[in-house]
């Protein structure tokens, strides 16, 4: 999916702006901060930063001067041929995703990792199955329970037991 | 040489060695296909178990877990888009895609048998190489290692498809993501803000995940479909394995170049498996008839990451061996195995122990054969985890992205990595930025960065006339300029088209 290829000629590409202005103000404090160390050690990141911070000046300055005649900031300055990718015939769910969705996704998996942090994976793991299979998936009790059953006990017998790797701790457990 | 040969395979097939083999490759086979969890990781926590083992039973023992990992980390990478191990990413790029197509058993199958290919040419490389490898590696230094980092950061204008300046302002803040950490000079932390976890810089493993795993992760969560999402459910027999066999032998020339980089990056000191997968794959592409498919599901992309993945393992073996110079992580993990064993690297492996190096050899060779017909056996259960419904798969993917941030280092910053990677990934799927020559540029980073300060601090800038350098430099303006040559000939080729045309 290519939003910005569906766009009037004429439409802001928002995206890129907001991102190429992030990477500017990236790039430009990080080579004001690398100001402050020994040649020795700031040599590589003031190469790094000048050079990332003029490749975005540019893209900036094609993404404004492209709008105006309607192409993509990486089309005609002689880098690439101006063709675009047809659409992913697979197409990515996130550019028609509603609000509601993405809300209810994030959430999930916030509450997944701040239940790794406070309670460690053993607890967490099992809770999440069972709570994300019953209240998102619709998914029957049996099947909820069983799935949530035997995540905890692989989690156990693999890492614990078998492997001895230390899996996450919780703040409270 | 021929009797060592022979003695080495005789060796490795006595029952108590070959036990421990398999051994390993059960092991090597679980690991791999578990996300984060990697090779080295996994051969250091092995080593202890080595101490009472003979030298072959040792290195049976950990190179069959070690070779194992490479080949089942890419069915992970395949069928569910999160690398299995670092060194597996760029399966993920054209075999996740072969997947949701409903392709999985022939992105499986090509990935496998390329993967088979491609040890064998990884171990042919180091039999052959043994007598000629000292003085070829010698011939190398800083200045050549800077050169050929350079010559795999031009890679970025390939794998960047059309949008070549987004590529490459993704590299730059992927070379900026590099240098977060001590400075290895003199000490000082760049870009750390006064965070002790920041001072090792940021872990590859964590951000390979959550770049990739992370974003096909949300994307099953708000499409609440399977992963093979626009196809007709699950198929009575997984199809397509024998044409995925058929295709990697069709495309030889693709695993053979992509062998030769994998064997060739291998074989350089400090480079490693992740940057060679991208070096091959953006080779490939930029071979390949049909590079607009590249990042879709091309075959010609999963056939070059499988054969490149394994052929690197093989070569990365010989500056181990030879000079007990460790190729990188895993090889410095097994190094140390050597010392255990009582073993010294260098010119006694080629001479006095010639039959454990070629050991070695045959271990690389057999253990993928079997771990690539076992793969082969339960390709069936593996591809209908594709077809299951995609919200059932989330908490068990969420968990391995948990797990396999959190256990390249054991600590929570890897996982706050790997979301903050997968933010980015998100981003870049959405707004169409390019993901991998961010991910080419952080691997290069350091390497570059160190390479460029041994070259001046053994030669001054007098290592800018080295014939090598010089040779190199110009294989890089070649990478570079191709764009440009191309449009030019495309403009020139427009006017001359139309004054044929009506």
């Amino acid at each position: 999916m290519k939003p910005e290829s569906s766009q009037s000629a004429r439409a802001w590409p928002v995206a890129d702006l907001v991102i190429t202005a992030a990477l500017i103000a990236l790039f430009t404090w990080a080579l004001s901060s690398s100001m402050e160390w020994s040649v020795r050690a700031a040599l590589f990141p003031r190469l790094v930063t000048t050079f990332g911070l003029a490749i975005a000046l540019l893209h900036l300055v094609l993404l404004l001067v492209r709008r105006r005649s309607g192409t993509s900031a990486d089309a005609g300055h002689g880098l690439v041929p101006i063709s675009d990718p047809e659409d992913d015939p697979l197409d990515y769910a996130f550019s028609t995703a509603g609000r509601r969705a993405w809300t209810v996704s994030l959430a999930w998996i916030a509450a997944f990792f701040v239940g790794l942090y406070v309670l460690g994976v053993l607890v967490t793991a099992p809770l999440f199955t069972l709570a994300y299979l019953r209240l998102t998936v619709r998914a029957s009790w049996r099947l909820s329970v069983a799935y949530a059953a035997v995540i905890g006990v692989l989690l156990y017998v693999v890492f614990e037991l078998l492997l001895t790797v230390p899996t996450p701790d919780g703040v409270l457990f | 040489m021929g009797e060592a040969l022979l003695s080495g395979l005789m060796q490795v097939l006595e029952p108590g060695t070959f036990v421990l083999m398999l051994l390993g490759v059960a092991i090597g086979f679980v690991v791999g296909i578990l996300p984060g969890l990697g090779g080295p990781v996994t051969l250091a926590l092995m080593l202890p178990f080595t101490f009472s083992m003979e030298p072959i039973e040792a290195f049976a023992f950990l190179l069959g877990m070690l070779v194992v990992t490479a080949t089942t980390g890419d069915i992970t990478s395949v069928l569910f888009g999160i690398p299995g191990e670092a060194t597996s990413a760029a399966a993920a790029l054209d075999g996740y895609p072969m997947t949701r197509r409903g392709e999985s058993g022939r992105a499986l199958g090509a990935v496998l048998f390329s993967s088979a290919l491609g040890s064998l040419f990884g171990a042919a490389i180091l039999a052959l190489s043994i007598p000629v490898v000292r003085p070829v590696v010698l011939a190398l230094s800083a200045p050549e290692f800077f050169a050929l980092t350079l010559l795999g950061l031009t890679f970025v204008v390939t794998l960047s498809g059309s949008q070549v300046l987004k590529g490459f302002l993704m590299a730059a803040f992927g070379l900026f993501v590099a240098l977060v950490g001590i400075d290895p000079q003199e000490g000082v932390p760049r870009y750390t803000f006064d965070q002790l976890y920041l001072w090792d810089g940021i872990g590859l493993i964590p951000l390979v995940i959550g770049l990739f795993g992370g974003a096909e992760l949300l994307q099953l969560m708000l499409s609440k479909k399977s992963i093979a999402g626009g196809t007709d459910g699950v198929p009575a027999k997984v199809s397509g394995v024998g044409e995925g066999i058929r295709n990697t032998l069709t495309h030889w020339r693709v695993v053979l170049r992509a062998s030769s980089i994998g064997a060739l990056v291998g074989l350089i000191p400090g480079l490693g498996g992740s940057v060679a997968q991208f070096i091959a794959y953006g080779h490939a592409r930029q071979a390949s008839k049909n590079p607009e498919m590249f990042g879709k599901g091309a075959i010609d992309g999963v056939i070059a990451s499988g054969a490149n993945n394994n052929a690197k393992d093989g070569a990365s073996l010989i500056p181990t061996i030879a000079f007990g110079i460790p190729g990188g992580a895993s090889t410095a993990v097994l190094l140390s195995a050597f010392l255990i064993v009582g073993l010294n690297p260098g010119p006694e492996m080629l001479t006095t122990h010639l039959d454990v190096t070629f050991s070695m050899v045959w271990v690389v060779i057999i253990a993928n054969a079997i771990a690539v017909a076992v793969a082969f056996m339960f390709l069936r259960p593996l591809t209908h985890l594709s077809f299951i419904s995609g919200p059932l798969l989330v908490p068990f993917l969420l968990l391995l992205l948990g797990l396999g941030s959190y256990s390249s280092s054991n600590s929570f910053g890897d996982v706050f990595v790997m979301l903050g990677a997968a933010a980015i990934g998100v981003a870049c799927l959405r707004w169409d930025w390019p993901r991998v020559p961010f991910l080419l540029a952080v691997v290069l980073g350091g390497i570059a960065e160190r390479y460029l300060f041994l070259s001046y601090s053994l030669f001054g800038w007098s290592w800018l006339t080295r014939p090598i350098v010089l040779a190199v430099g110009a294989l890089v303006l070649l990478v570079l300029l191709q764009p440009l040559v191309r449009r030019f000939r495309a403009a020139k080729k427009a006017p001359d088209q139309q004054k044929v045309g009506p």
